[in-house]
């Protein structure tokens, strides 16, 4: 019965773990068009950054 | 209860137990590709925040020894800046893949993540030795 026990913990952490992952799925379905804006706003940063320091680019400076 | 009992009982324990692994493991099937592209975008998150912090290091050292707007400066942080150029784009183009397999998942399609991986490893091969190794790992996933 020990054998049986471990495995249904087992199957219920895979459920826990699988309904996290599915709602980050959700998330990206919901709304394809935000994903990874972090991603695009940090290039953004950086960029302006980098054109400040250098001079180049047409920055805020 | 006889061992016959035991058996027939512990068999039909096991036998449950396998359907429903049987049912979660099939339901996920239907959705490694999903997950697949939420550990790429995570991977992609992954190496350009590395590259992002790697940047900032080297931007910090040129600023301390070379006024801005300046021959050293240029000299000091060009190919940063040329090779972030390049990541930049591989951001941006990231971006679009990830986003256009998510618009088709969501019009109920199941496009083929393939493809968009060989276009990625493309895209990775371009970035310049600076920024390269950041990038190297998320070609793997």
């Amino acid at each position: 019965m020990i054998s049986e026990l471990s495995e249904l913990v087992s199957l219920i952490s895979t459920w826990v773990k699988q309904g996290l992952r599915t709602e980050d799925i959700l998330e990206r379905i919901n709304n394809p068009d935000g994903v990874a804006q972090y991603l695009l706003e940090r290039a953004v940063a950086r960029r302006e950054a980098g054109d400040a320091y250098l001079g180049l680019g047409g920055g805020d400076e | 209860m006889t061992i016959a009992q035991r058996r027939i009982c512990d068999g039909t324990l096991a036998f449950g137990i396998a359907m429903v692994l049987f049912g979660l493991f099939s339901g996920g099937c239907a959705h490694t590709q999903d997950r697949g592209m939420v550990y790429t975008e995570q991977g992609i998150a992954a190496a350009e925040r590395a590259w992002d912090a790697e940047y900032y290091r080297k931007l910090g050292i040129c600023q301390k020894n070379h006024a801005p707007q300046t021959p050293g400066a240029l000299a000091c942080f060009g190919a940063y800046y040329a090779a972030n150029e390049v990541v930049d784009v591989v951001v941006e183009e990231s971006v679009r893949l990830l986003r256009d397999y998510w618009t088709r998942r969501a019009a109920g399609h199941s496009p083929s993540i393939n493809s968009m991986f060989r276009h990625l490893g493309k895209l990775v091969d371009s970035i310049p030795n600076e920024a390269r190794k950041y990038f190297l790992r998320v070609k793997g996933l």
